[in-house]
């Protein structure tokens, strides 16, 4: 495959992607859209914030502003085009847009979310193909009693556990929060700070995807091992190293990768829970808040955007998908 | 020469009193029971025999490339005179794609699907010459193998992917991979099983033409005695794990001396044209016409979809008691013919009249009355019956579906059931319990207990050992005639095809190129494909000869 | 039957069985052994484990953590087995939809799969929650309304796979009607894989179902293991017992239906299963 074509079928792959986020954007928004009229009670009192406290004069600005009294039709299509210029509505609770909101909260999250998902990917994948290699051994039987352990563990409860161990026994690490605060320091004192304060929730987030990365890992490794092509490999009498190196490791990556993908969902949505065990400013903080509030255009506008970081997880997991393996293109479809 | 094969310096391969045991639990204790042969430079040896004869076993013994809890327990393996189970690590690699190379049965499979394949001959000349060569050396001395095996445009061919490839232009890349280092010895594993006729016998050559420029030994591994006729010198015949016959492939093939031998070799589908009375032309029982059909696969939004023609317009007419048989390689349309006729894959345009009434214009339960008519065996026994469902069930089900009751239907089961050559009880047990050959018989019995009018087979036999399939195509034979069936038999083995039926159809990229009486498009082919497809019969020459035919009507 | 004998002979299967009959077993008699509500005062606060007859503990306001988690056991698999199962109707009706009749009707129902698992399952189920009220009713069917992609994709993948396959071809080729062929042919050579993944997923469900509770979304009614953690979270330092206990419960509880599932799967899928090299 020539330089060009492959550039080509990238290329392609990006239009794709971007048809299709706009396809699910379109589609979320007209879910929020159904679901506060769906919801008990008046859609303007669930727009100021249920538990009413509004008085009626805000209520009556609401319902011009959403044009509660036009037909449907009307009203989704301006609600539509309000999401397309991420016009996500304003928050009556916090007397601030939502969009401000969140862009305040969302580089904190995306710093959990990313560290956490390239962790859980990179050491998942080494430990899963050691213990694949060593399949029978010892080391593998602890690695599959550990995986299985991490596997079956709620992650806000491993978190807690972290912060009872290394914070509240040990004074290792802060429980709570993303840096020190009133503290003068120098930018990489600051850097550090940070990362300490990171080291928690970023280890009970990527610890159960590493568990069920490195398992599919492991199996997929020794699938592979089995495959004809491994048998060729040593009757051409190459090394072992070469072996795993050369030939193995990419052929058993390419599951893993897809379920990566599929995951991607998941692994956000731990993000905000464990934003709320470790009061991490972020997204999933600014959810829990809004729950106990039932701040619902926040929450609408929380949940947009966060599909749309679970897209773009899964057009790097694509990308990588492709670059591995040049086979996808032509047959898939 | 001696016929046990001289076990001295000159040896390539000498395997003596090999002996290979099975893990606990397996159905026999040992793989390969004393075994002894020798191969000598320039000569090719095939190891023959049915499949569990242990022939994969002892070429993977001696690269030491058995599988796990599968060992060596007594006798040796010498390469060169060196013995591989008692080499270190690092020289059984060396040896290993050095002196001797081995190529398997899936070229698909045995290629790293990731990687180009290029890189792939590449890695195997990295791994042995010492001193490294320069980039720019290795590349072109893949180009020169790649050239050397046949392959056009070897610039843009060792760029590509094994995906990009066809079946034969990969086995002929194994082919590369493996001379690349000037192998003294070749191992070939059933290197042509997986190919189309034609190709198949392009890769003999190959080898056989390697063979001759390098003085290799070759060890070719086959369960095909035709091609153990065209291409070997010296041939061991394999049962059990145990040798039954050795010796040059004149003598085995002429003079088997074991009753195994003769059975095996009388089992082999001749190609013997036998000639038929043409009946009286009453009027066709079926009657296909202009069937087309084009598969369309999308291929994302931006690409055109690339299609595929099954089929360009078919037509062909079928009279009661008749065999048709329809040839063609692999993406000739033929098993699709197969299925477009009993609708189980809709035809795009045409007609199929069953008695003058059209398939194509029945729907609902009109259609499912005709299609009692017409029944179908399939070419893998092992998928083709439910794994729930009991033998007799499974045979009973169809006349049940019609209306016969279930006391009677299960009787009748059983009936078909022995006549088929298996016992009434069998209607009792799953299908997990019967052999390849046995399946296959419960599922002609299957599709009898319709008494349908038009029984077609798709590659009903090829999935069977050499021996079975003489069997069921005998029974297929007698069932034939007692109840005056029509059949369509759908093969890419010619030989079956001259053997069994009245008709030929010779089909190509879902066009008919050639159609007629059996023996006339044998004996005079009038189409270029037709003569490349019957030249590549295995074996066809030697079991052609006069000498041949004369010394077993002696015989027999 | 020899599956059932194949799985009797399962180490971590069995272990899997074992541990989760031991969950059922608490949950069964946890009112005969703790007669008392959950819910009642009637402890010490901040007891530690073992004080006050609390074997447990006790949480802020005296309440015992050992009837809690028992009582808990009740509602996580309650809501984990009824959500499964709701998740099992959807996924694989829609599955087997797709998976039988192919073309247009597949393509529709996969994209809306694809939308389902696109978005994230928890933030959705907050939202759905949030929306209708958490109680009981709405925490079982949000949880089942964003666990059936899985099952419908496998139930899609099966459904191709045998409907491919020759033994389906030639039932219908011996008259045999739709209905007749999904029910007799397809669905009994489908339902192992489909049962191990539902059991997986009444796994994911406690999951879930503990994450929503402890995030305050649970039914206010319940006493529920993650509801627990949830109380225990601003006050670890001074009584750990409160988070520590009803979430080994979850861990325990998971674990047996994973070590169960999977033994199900290598048992019923001796091809597919994980190779032990």
């Amino acid at each position: 495959m020539t330089g060009t074509r492959s550039a080509a079928r990238i290329a392609l792959l990006i239009v794709t992607w971007a048809m299709r986020l706009v396809a699910v954007i379109l589609v979320i928004a007209t879910f929020n859209f159904v679901l506060v009229r769906a919801a008990p009670g008046d859609p303007a009192m669930v727009m100021a914030g249920q538990s009413g406290g509004a008085d009626p004069k805000i209520l009556d600005d609401l319902r011009k502003e959403y044009g509660l009294d036009k037909p449907y039709l009307v009203q989704l299509a301006t609600h539509l085009g309000r999401v397309l210029t991420l016009d996500l509505g304003y928050s009556y609770r916090q007397r601030r847009p939502v969009l401000d909101l969140i862009l305040e909260r969302l580089p904190a999250t995306l710093l959990l979310t990313l560290t956490a998902f390239c962790l859980a990917l990179l050491i998942g994948t080494t430990l899963g193909a050691l213990a694949g290699l060593a399949a029978g051994s010892i080391v593998d039987t602890l690695f599959t009693v550990l995986s299985l352990l991490l596997y079956a563990t709620p992650v806000f409860w491993l978190g807690l556990m972290l912060v009872l161990v290394f914070s509240v026994t040990l004074g290792w690490l802060p429980p709570f929060g993303y840096e020190t605060i009133n503290a003068k320091m120098t930018a990489i004192e600051r850097v550090f700070d940070i990362a300490k304060h990171m080291i928690m929730p970023v280890m009970s987030l990527a610890a159960i995807y590493l568990a069920i990365y490195a398992r599919l890992m492991r199996s997929s490794i020794i699938e592979v091992s089995h495959q004809d092509f491994i048998k060729t490999a040593r009757a051409k009498g190459l090394a072992p190293a070469r072996i795993v190196v050369g030939h193995m490791l990419r052929n058993a990556l390419v599951p893993v990768v897809t379920v990566a993908g599929m995951q991607a969902g998941a692994l956000v949505g731990g993000a905000v829970v464990i934003e709320t065990v470790f009061a991490w400013p972020g997204l999933g903080r600014l959810t829990f808040e809004a729950v106990l509030q039932r701040d619902y255009p926040v929450l609408l506008g929380i949940f947009l955007i966060l599909s749309i970081i679970v897209i773009a997880l899964n057009l790097v997991t694509d990308l990588i998908y492709r670059l591995i393996d040049p086979r996808m293109t032509t047959e898939a479809a | 020469m001696t016929v046990s094969g001289a076990q001295d310096q000159t040896s390539v391969l000498s395997v003596e009193n090999l002996s290979i045991a099975l893990p606990e639990g397996g159905d026999r204790p040992f793989a390969v029971e004393q075994v002894s042969f020798a191969i000598n430079h320039n000569e090719v040896v095939c190891l023959v025999g049915e499949s569990g004869s242990g022939k994969s076993m002892i070429a993977h013994a001696i690269l030491s490339l058995l599988p796990k809890g599968v060992d060596i327990v007594s006798g040796a393996v010498k390469v060169a005179g060196q013995d591989t189970a008692a080499l270190d690590r690092r020289a059984l690699r060396r040896l290993r794609g050095g002196r001797a190379a081995m190529i398997f049965q899936e070229p698909l499979s045995s290629l790293n699907p990731l990687k180009r394949v290029g890189e792939q001959i590449e890695e195997t000349i990295l791994t042995h010459q010492r001193p490294a060569p320069s980039a720019a050396d290795i590349k072109a001395r893949v180009q020169e193998l790649l050239t050397q095996v046949g392959l056009p445009n070897p610039p843009q061919l060792a760029n590509s992917y094994p995906f990009e490839l066809s079946g034969g232009q990969r086995q002929r890349v194994m082919i590369a991979m493996a001379m690349s280092n000037q192998p003294e010895l070749l191992i070939a594993d059933e290197p042509t099983t997986a190919l189309d006729v034609t190709t198949q016998r392009q890769i003999l050559r190959l080898i056989d033409d390697l063979r001759r420029d390098r003085g290799m030994g070759v060890l070719l591994i086959t369960h095909d005695f035709g091609v153990v006729a065209d291409v070997a010198d010296r041939v061991v015949v394999l049962r059990h794990g145990k040798v039954v016959e050795h010796g040059t492939v004149e003598e085995v093939l002429r003079n088997p001396r074991e009753a195994y031998t003769r059975e095996l070799i009388d089992a082999v589908p001749k190609a013997h044209v036998k000639h038929r009375e043409t009946a009286a032309q009453a009027a066709p029982l079926l009657d296909v016409v202009g069937l087309r059909k084009t598969f369309r696969v999308k291929r994302g939004w931006f690409q055109p979809p690339r299609e595929v023609v099954a089929a360009d317009g078919i037509s062909l007419t079928l009279h009661e008691g008749e065999t048709l048989a329809v040839v063609g390689e692999s993406g000739s349309g033929k098993s699709t013919l197969g299925r477009m006729v009993m609708r189980l894959t809709e035809p795009d345009s045409g007609a199929i009249r069953l008695g003058g009434e059209d398939l194509r214009q029945l729907h609902g339960e009109a259609l499912r009355q005709a299609r009692r008519g017409l029944q179908i065996i399939f070419q893998d026994p092992f998928s083709s019956l439910d794994p729930r469902q009991k033998v007799g069930d499974a045979v009973a089900r169809g006349p049940m579906a019609y209306g016969t009751a279930r006391a009677e239907a299960m009787a009748q089961a059983r009936q078909l059931l022995a006549r088929v050559g298996l016992t009434p009880s069998a209607a009792d047990r799953y299908p997990h319990e019967f052999s390849g050959g046995q399946r296959q018989r419960i599922c002609i019995a299957r599709a009898l207990a319709l008494r349908p009018k038009v029984l077609i087979a798709d590659e009903a036999v090829s999935a069977l050992d050499v021996s079975v399939q003489a069997q069921v195509l005998a029974l297929l034979a007698e069932l034939r005639r007692e109840m005056r069936l029509a059949m369509i038999f759908i093969t890419h083995d010619l030989r079956i095809a001259a053997e069994i039926a009245d008709r030929v159809i010779v089909l190509q990229h879902g066009r008919i190129v050639e159609e007629g009486p059996t023996a006339a498009v044998f004996t005079n082919p009038r189409e270029a494909y037709t003569r490349d497809l019957l030249d590549a019969i295995p074996g066809r020459r030697f079991f052609e000869q006069p000498s041949f035919a004369r010394q077993r009507e002696v015989l027999a | 039957m020899d599956a059932l004998r194949a799985f009797l002979r399962h180490p971590s299967g069995m272990a899997g069985l074992v541990l989760l009959t031991i969950v059922l077993i608490v949950a069964i008699t946890a009112p005969v052994v703790f007669p008392v509500s959950p819910w009642e005062m009637n402890g010490t606060p901040f007891a530690p484990p073992g004080e006050d007859g609390m074997w447990l503990g006790g949480d802020t306001l005296g309440r015992d953590v050992a009837a809690g988690v028992a009582h808990g056991a009740r509602v996580s698999l309650l809501i984990g087995i009824a959500s499964a199962f709701a998740a099992m109707m959807i996924g694989v009706v829609i599955g087997a939809i797709s998976g039988y009749f192919g073309g247009k009707v597949d393509l529709v129902l996969m994209r809306v799969t694809e939308m389902f698992q696109t978005v994230p399952a928890f933030i959705l189920a907050i939202l759905l929650v949030a929306t209708f009220s958490p109680s009981l009713l709405t925490i079982i069917l949000t949880i089942g309304a964003v666990s059936w992609p899985p099952l419908a994709r496998l139930t899609r993948a099966e459904f191709l796979r045998l409907r491919g396959r020759e033994f389906v071809e030639a039932a219908l080729c011996q008259g045999e009607g739709t209905a007749r062929i999904v029910l007799g042919h397809i669905l009994p050579n489908a339902i192992s894989p489909i049962l191990v993944v539902v059991s997986l997923t009444v796994a994911t469900a406690i999951l879930l179902e503990s994450a929503l509770s402890f995030m305050g979304l649970g039914d206010p009614n319940l006493m529920s293991w993650g509801f627990m953690i949830g109380a225990g979270r601003t006050v670890i330092r001074q009584a750990w017992w409160m988070s520590v206990f009803p979430g080994l419960a979850i861990l325990i509880t998971v674990l047996a239906i994973n070590l169960f599932g999977e033994g199900l799967s290598d048992v019923l899928n001796p091809r597919v299963s994980r190779r032990r090299a």
